[in-house]
């Protein structure tokens, strides 16, 4: 059964009501006054359900924008005959040209993630639409919506950037140590699909280090500092032992994992972000799924990194993750259903987009400030 | 469409101040609302009517009479018409001359956004559209700029806005077919990408299936291009015409843009529906102006009179009217 064509009371009654008309006949009569009150219960129910569209709305929203009923037709009970109340967002009413576009249905339990897929399709990919597009970017937009960054710390995005660095410092070290290389490709096991760790393996044997640096995602190069950064002395490096310093000043995983992980509702049964270290899941039949979706930790560690390194404010990172998560989305070009490579090569291209806007802005910066040098 | 210029006026001069005192300064905020609108005159045989100069024309919004900015016929260049009706051309006008218009430039010619129905829809006939696109962009004047843009499932920007009409087609020639048909979602963001460039803009649809992908109300779409001033052409075939519903809704959506729809059964009706909006294109004639005092904040009516014409022998095809956009 389709959803083109269907009666809204609810928005029929807030299309009738005349508010100032009802107050002015009402009068005096408290009774009648209730009533009113009453009557307003549904447009006090809209203006709640927008703050909640609003404030999950994804990069890019188009149909918060042009759909003037799009929030006020949500249906918390479903078509007739089926019971939608309190199950998971849905979204119905797509693809009717005489309706009045598409809504969402069911409880507000899943709003973030509905609200990412119905929008989804209004990103516009710089390549032909990628194969790793379906599940992948609703889960992408959510990880970017759904965490706030207005209290986390400089020294936590810091620590994030630290990580980074040690996690490089570590494979570069791996080239020259036989010791330290068992022990970096023993940790990267655990985070890595093995073909790829015996890859990186055999490139630090050969003393290929930036090779092996690209193939490793933010999320193992995290994971893999962490995990070692407990081990040995920090004697050879002024990374490690800045790690320790920030940890002794209070800085805990816990905190940077709530921070920068991403919100797993179906692996973890919660929207709550957390970092989970896991290896990226498999199509499952030929299918990708939300589950291998969500096994991708890396973007919001690599934003901090970022942010890190260009000394963005953390409560920048509102704005600006959902910004280059957009951008992420619409530069990636995969070839098949696990192309995790592709979304890796995207992250990097949206990174040294913003590194050299960031150095072309601070160069005109100076150019205006600076006087014009006689000698030029 | 109407273009807004937010000016910025700053109380305080010096040319090296430090940021800190920049944010200090007020900030006095002017916004400028110009009306676009493009139009052709046929007569009752429907052939075109050329030749028309501003002073044979009265806009009307509301019935309010309105004082035309410029006027410019087909891809001939603009030219800005002065209050005692003489005209000179606006390219030889100073940048600012004209509030909203910093770019005069812009108003040669048309900015053509063709968007390409690639979906599973049109595994069958795909070469053939591609040929008629290829042939229209060839055929159209040198001062029009056009883009190809592509749909499915997603918008592909296949080929963005250019002068070289040989890019526009290589980008064409690049893509491909297959995926859900979500027309209006690509329709909206063509709209989208349209409404930020300055001048005269249609877009041309060209659709094989019924929509079964998009998530917003082609009326919804269609206010976006009434309110924009981008007349829409909709070129539709085979698949589309066994859906009554879709048939009128191109049809509705043409009609209140300004543009046309057209039903066109094989490839060479397909080629001769190009052919009449590029004609369509070379005859029309596009005025601006800025909107009189109107009190009225939501849909204004445009009427266009031809003084000339005092017989009303000739007809006027133009958009009806449109919203203003609300701001400072």
């Amino acid at each position: 059964m389709g959803f083109g064509y269907w009666t809204d009371k609810h928005v029929d009654a807030e299309r009738k009501l005349n508010v100032r008309s009802a107050v002015e006949k009402a009068g005096a009569d408290a009774e009648k006054v209730k009533d009113i009150r009453g009557q307003l219960a549904p447009l006090l129910r809209d203006a709640l359900l927008a703050f909640s569209y609003a404030h999950y709305a994804p990069p890019g929203a188009q149909i918060l924008y042009t759909n003037p009923t799009f929030v006020r037709s949500h249906d918390f009970l479903g078509m007739q005959g089926t019971s939608h109340t309190w199950r998971a967002t849905e979204t119905y009413g797509t693809g009717w040209p005489s309706n009045a576009g598409g809504r969402l249905v069911g409880s507000l339990s899943t709003l973030p993630y509905a609200l990412a897929e119905a929008e989804q399709n209004f990103l516009v990919p710089a390549q032909t639409q990628a194969l790793i597009w379906g599940d992948l970017v609703p889960q992408m937009i959510v990880s970017a919506k759904i965490p706030r960054w207005w209290n986390v710390s400089p020294a936590q995005v810091h620590w994030v950037g630290l990580h980074m660095h040690y996690g490089r410092e570590l494979l570069a070290e791996a080239a020259l140590d036989p010791g330290v290389r068992k022990q970096v490709v023993d940790t990267l096991w655990l985070y890595a699909a093995p073909a790829r760790t015996s890859t990186v393996s055999r490139l630090l044997e050969q003393g290929d280090v930036k090779a092996a640096v690209d193939l490793v995602t933010p999320s193992e190069l995290f994971s893999l500092a962490r995990d070692l950064s407990t081990k040995g002395s920090a004697d050879g490096s002024c990374v490690l032992a800045e790690i320790r310093q920030l940890l002794q000043q209070g800085i805990t995983y816990t905190a940077v994992s709530r921070a920068f992980g991403t919100p797993k509702p179906t692996l973890a049964n919660s929207y709550e972000p957390e970092l989970l270290g896991l290896r990226t899941f498999p199509a499952l039949m030929g299918y990708s799924s939300r589950i291998m979706a969500e096994s991708w930790e890396s973007n919001a560690l690599y934003w901090a990194a970022l942010a890190d390194e260009m000394h963005i404010a953390p409560a920048w990172l509102n704005v600006r993750i959902p910004e280059w998560t957009q951008k992420l989305v619409e530069q990636i070009f995969a070839s098949h259903l696990e192309d995790w490579p592709a979304l890796l090569k995207s992250l990097r291209v949206v990174g040294d987009d913003v590194r050299a806007r960031s150095r072309a802005a601070v160069a005109a910066e100076k150019a205006a400030v600076l006087p014009e040098s006689p000698n030029r | 469409m109407t273009i807004s210029r937010r000016g910025f006026i700053t109380v305080a001069g010096g040319a090296t101040l430090l940021r800190a005192q920049e944010t200090q300064r007020p900030t006095f905020r002017v916004k400028v609302d110009m009306v676009v609108l493009s139009f052709q005159v046929t007569d009752s045989k429907n052939r075109y009517i050329n030749g028309l100069k501003p002073s044979d024309f009265r806009i009307y919004e509301d019935g309010i009479l309105q004082r035309i900015s410029t006027f410019a016929e087909g891809a001939k260049a603009p030219l800005q018409v002065a209050e005692d009706g003489s005209t000179h051309p606006l390219l030889d006008a100073k940048k600012d001359a004209l509030p909203g218009m910093d770019r005069p430039d812009a108003f040669t010619g048309t900015n053509v956004f063709v968007l390409f129905d690639t979906s599973n829809f049109m595994y069958k006939g795909f070469v053939y559209a591609e040929d008629a696109i290829a042939d229209f962009v060839r055929g159209l004047d040198r001062a029009d700029s056009v883009a190809v843009y592509t749909f499915s499932r997603n918008l592909s920007r296949a080929a963005s806005l250019t002068r070289d009409h040989g890019d526009a087609i290589s980008g064409l020639r690049k893509s491909v077919a297959g995926d859900d048909t979500a027309l209006y979602n690509g329709l909206l963001l063509t709209l989208r990408d349209a409404a930020k460039v300055p001048g005269r803009k249609v877009v041309i649809v060209f659709s094989n299936g019924p929509d079964n992908a998009s998530m917003v109300a082609p009326d919804d779409v269609r206010a976006v291009a009434e309110d924009e001033g981008i007349p829409i052409y909709v070129i539709s075939t085979a698949e589309v015409n066994r859906d009554p519903v879709s048939t009128a809704v191109f049809r509705r959506i043409a009609q209140r843009t300004g543009g046309k729809a057209y039903h066109a059964k094989t490839w060479q009706k397909q080629v001769e529906a190009f052919e009449d909006i590029r004609e369509d294109l070379g005859n029309s004639y596009t005025v601006t102006y800025y909107p009189q005092t109107n009190p009225n904040d939501g849909f204004r009516k445009i009427s266009v009179d031809i003084v000339s014409d005092p017989g009303k022998k000739y007809r006027v095809h133009s958009r009806p009217g449109y919203r203003p956009s609300r701001g400072v």
